[in-house]
């Protein structure tokens, strides 16, 4: 694997730690998360790298990853981890981070007016993935 | 008649109003009263897990405020999105001070919340009152029907604000059906996520999830699937068409809201399913009459 060691970004792993309220450098990686995440064939990295990543200080390769989008918080993943990290809470910090910088994961008009959805899905997925 | 505080939320209000209306149905044969809240409030959809975010909160605080003027500590919700919601917040409102201080704050002309509402699911209402009443108020047993009960994840996920205290083997919805006089089935993806909100820009990806979840059920004898949640429900269902149409061998799973089975089982009248992709008629027309239209 390409591991680069860089410039440790202290402030944005704050920031990281301050939104999510679970302490991603507590996982030892032993891939509970992995194994049961429903959302696996949607990502580019596994669970258990993002935290990986993120203990390695490769922030960018995961705030620009498939797989913070993936995750719906099905909460498998935190109710499993020996080690009591929530990745679920992590991911919605990363997604957080790039949303409050006026990103949006997809055009809203693109999705909306095709079908009846329900409310709960509209309001959930313009919540978690548009700005 | 036993009445509760009980909250919708928006989908019970639009593509889910057959599981608002067979949950009443059900409640009024077996002798309690479900009283819309007279004014109530957006969940918020989902809960924030951003612990910075705190507005989006409001909307549940609000709710809880109207639950706790009417005077009774218990609130009923059936969608499992509002329960995790209003148990999650609720249960931050009590213990985080930061977060209680700032709602308070920023809500001060509203009566202040007291953080004692319980918040409760429909099941927790049909436990209370006896699964053994249950089983005496059914009028239809339905024989031979094989039913696998899908909880997804917002019913068991995170344990403390489960509806079962097993969140890996959960068992509280099989005892219910079992009530009925149906053939529980038990299977492994009971406890899986249905691919929730991705399906409004990957619709694809949750229908390979309702394949599996489907094909999981079929496998251990299901012949119907049921569950409480609009989302789950809407998923289940109509991500199938996807499937016929990549795989034409496929056979569609009828999918029931929860409440549905129990109408059918506990009421003696003709009814009429609305809302599903997957035709159910099949099941409804082997125990009762099916409802014409007017």
């Amino acid at each position: 694997m390409d591991i680069k060691v860089l410039k440790y970004d202290e402030r944005l792993r704050e920031r990281i730690d301050k939104i999510a309220a679970s302490n991603f450098m507590k996982c030892y990686q032993c891939g509970m998360c992995s194994s049961g995440c429903p959302s696996i064939d949607e990502m580019d990295i596994l669970p258990n790298q993002i935290n990986m990543f993120l203990m390695l200080g490769q922030f960018d390769r995961v705030l620009e990853s498939k797989s913070i989008w993936a995750c719906v918080a099905c909460f498998e993943c935190a109710e499993r981890c020996p080690q009591g990290v929530d990745l679920s809470k992590i991911n919605e910090a990363l997604r957080q981070i790039k949303i409050r910088r006026n990103m949006d994961l997809f055009n809203i008009w693109e999705v909306v007016g095709k079908e009846e959805l329900p409310t709960i899905v509209l309001v959930a997925s313009f919540r978690k993935f548009t700005a | 008649m036993l009445k509760y505080n009980y909250f919708p939320g928006c989908t019970l209000k639009t593509t889910a109003k057959q599981l608002e209306i067979s949950a009443i149905n059900v409640g009024k044969i077996l002798g309690f009263e479900l009283t819309e809240l007279p004014r109530w409030h957006c969940c918020g959809t989902v809960v924030t897990l951003a612990s910075d975010d705190k507005i989006r909160s409001i909307g549940a605080v609000r709710t809880l405020i109207r639950a706790q003027e009417t005077g009774d500590d218990k609130l009923i919700t059936i969608c499992s999105v509002c329960l995790n919601t209003l148990r999650r917040i609720n249960a931050r409102f009590r213990d985080d001070d930061e977060f209680r201080d700032a709602v308070l704050k920023f809500m001060d002309d509203e009566p202040p919340y007291e953080g004692n509402i319980k918040v409760l699911h429909y099941v927790d209402v049909l436990l209370e009152l006896g699964l053994d009443k249950l089983r005496k108020a059914v009028k239809r047993k339905l024989e031979g029907l094989k039913v696998g009960a899908y909880y997804g994840c917002l019913l068991l996920r995170p344990a403390e604000f489960s509806i079962d205290p097993n969140t890996e083997r959960p068992t509280v919805l099989e005892r219910i059906v079992a009530t009925t006089g149906a053939e529980v089935v038990d299977f492994p993806l009971k406890i899986e996520c249905c691919g929730s909100f991705e399906t409004v820009h990957k619709p694809d990806f949750v229908a390979q999830r309702t394949y599996e979840i489907v094909e999981s059920a079929r496998r251990a004898g299901a012949e119907t699937i049921v569950t409480f949640c609009p989302l789950c429900h809407f998923n289940l269902d109509r991500r199938q068409k996807i499937i016929m149409q990549v795989n034409p061998g496929f056979k569609p799973m009828p999918i029931l809201y929860f409440t549905e089975l129990l109408e059918l089982a506990l009421s003696e009248e003709e009814l009429s399913w609305e809302g599903h992709e997957i035709d159910v008629s099949d099941i409804l027309r082997r125990y009762a009459t099916i409802k014409k239209e007017a």
